[in-house]
């Protein structure tokens, strides 16, 4: 079971981080800025620990809603729909693996991202607000976000885990899987 | 029938999806962003220093100030300043013999310094939250000029904000809650503006041009640089081109290829424009494509002078009414 209080001063932390530190990492491509995106590592983290899918679920709408709190521009609400159903998906994906695995992790991650920030692009593309070559450049940057994302989760996944009992509860009398 | 005193997770799950779909087609639905700013604005100012003492210290140790360290761009810097002092001596003197100088008193600029407190989360938008929102009048929509030129020109602005990074135009404001407002940088892929492309002649150079003579009949002229200081001279009338960011550069499509534009001439604001100052420098042109469709146009490729990447104080220009 999800700390919520906890877990709620994690996503804040992450959106300042996000928002503050993470662009000096960010680095120039042609195509514009590619850079990390730390709240979807989390979103992957809690989604490999939570013990239910709604949980996962609702971890996932959290921390995508604070990724629409701080954007400018239309389509407020997508991201946290977006991480919603990418969180469950992470969720579903982990039964089938053992999910302490730094690959794992790269590779939920990488998934995490492509369908969270392709899709938006899409939605963009699709509602008008982004046209053709304004669009095709974003998926290729969404892309770029995605690998660098990945290649970043596992170091988050391992900064988080020392934490993990204080953000996520664990039932008494049921072990880890 | 037993009723539940709280709601199950997956109805609070229901009930958030609604409220996502509720905010993603109801218009207005930003003003939820806007409210929790707040929160987000003092703790990403603080979280901002880091990045800032970063490069500082980065600076520090290799020596060298924040500026761009390109040569050409000093130059360009210095020719600007001669030429804006020509001009100012000029207007000044003008002003004297036509009485405009009273007339101009009556027009009041309030500078709002602000800074930069952080990025939007994901960086697929060429933007950054400023300190600054509605609380001190800032307007979404709104142009961008210097503090040079409010503080040395006595020039009016009618409505509108700008918003400048040093001496460079960075961007416009689109967005703005009561303490923090959202500047849209020139090359974010949503920015567009008209702007002014000079063509410039250095020492020693020379360069043709077509301008239109009396009889309305396309002339070439080749034009040299007068030779009587280092700087760089504008030559023939600036261009009138649509500036569009494209996430990396400021590009300039469809372009005419017989205006010559070539690597090294300046982009400005458009001074044609009632609300934009002229001058307003906003980069160098780094590189130009000839068109695939229409091989009679150029497609030109401009960097800000501005370190975008780095841009950490900036100067919101507030036109107040006389």
């Amino acid at each position: 079971m999800i700390r919520w209080i906890y877990f709620l001063i994690l996503v804040l932390l992450a959106v300042v981080v996000q928002t503050s530190v993470v662009p000096v990492v960010w680095f120039r491509t042609p195509l514009g800025y590619v850079g990390p995106e730390l709240l979807a590592a989390v979103a992957v983290f809690v989604a490999l620990h939570v013990r239910s899918r709604v949980e996962a679920a609702l971890a996932g709408w959290t921390l995508g809603f604070a990724i629409d709190l701080t954007l400018s521009g239309p389509g407020m609400g997508l991201a946290s729909l977006l991480y919603m159903a990418a969180s469950v998906g992470v969720y579903q994906l982990r039964e089938a693996v053992f999910h302490e695995r730094a690959s794992l992790q790269f590779i939920l991650s990488l998934l995490f991202c492509l369908f969270v920030y392709e899709l938006w692009t899409l939605w963009g593309l699709l509602s008008g607000h982004l046209s053709r070559p304004v669009a095709g450049g974003q998926a290729v940057l969404a892309a770029g976000l995605a690998v660098y994302t990945a290649v970043l989760t596992p170091l988050v996944c391992r900064v988080l885990k020392p934490f993990q009992k204080l953000l996520i509860a664990t039932p008494p009398g049921r072990g880890r899987r | 029938m037993r009723l539940r005193a709280k709601p199950s997770k997956g109805w609070v799950l229901g009930g958030l999806c609604l409220l996502s779909a509720a905010l993603m087609v109801l218009p207005g639905s930003r003003w939820l962003a806007r409210a929790a700013r707040p929160v987000l604005v003092p703790l990403s100012a603080l979280g901002m220093n880091v990045p800032v003492s970063v490069w500082t210290r980065m600076d520090e140790i290799a020596g060298r100030d924040r500026a761009r360290p390109d040569r050409r761009v000093a130059e360009l810097r210095r020719l600007l300043l001669a030429q804006q002092e020509v001009i100012d001596r000029q207007r000044r003197r003008m002003e004297v013999l036509s009485g405009w100088r009273s007339k101009l008193k009556g027009f009041k600029c309030r500078l709002i310094e602000a800074s930069v407190i952080g990025a939007e989360a994901v960086p697929l938008q060429d933007r950054r939250l400023l300190d600054a929102g509605s609380s001190r009048k800032v307007a979404p929509g709104d142009l961008v000029t210097t503090r040079r030129l409010v503080h040395e020109r006595d020039i009016a602005l009618p409505e509108g904000l700008l918003v400048l990074g040093r001496n460079y135009l960075v961007g416009r404001v689109v967005d703005c809650a009561a303490f923090s407002a959202t500047l849209q940088l020139v090359t974010d892929r949503s920015f567009e503006m008209p702007a002014l492309l000079w063509r410039l002649v250095g020492p020693g150079q020379q360069r043709t041009i077509y301008t239109q003579g009396p009889n309305g009949a396309r002339r070439k002229v080749v034009v040299r640089h007068d030779g009587r200081g280092p700087a760089m001279h504008a030559v023939g009338e600036p261009i009138l081109v649509k500036a569009q960011g494209n996430g990396r550069w400021v590009v300039l499509r469809d372009v005419p290829a017989e205006y010559g534009v070539r690597r090294g001439d300046l982009l400005t604001s458009a001074g044609s424009l009632q609300f934009i100052p002229f001058g307003l420098r906003i980069g160098q042109v780094v590189r130009t494509e000839r068109s695939k469709r229409e091989p009679h146009f150029v497609t030109v490729y401009v960097e800000p002078f501005a370190d975008l990447g780095r841009l950490s104080d900036v100067y919101i220009i507030q036109p107040v009414s006389p």
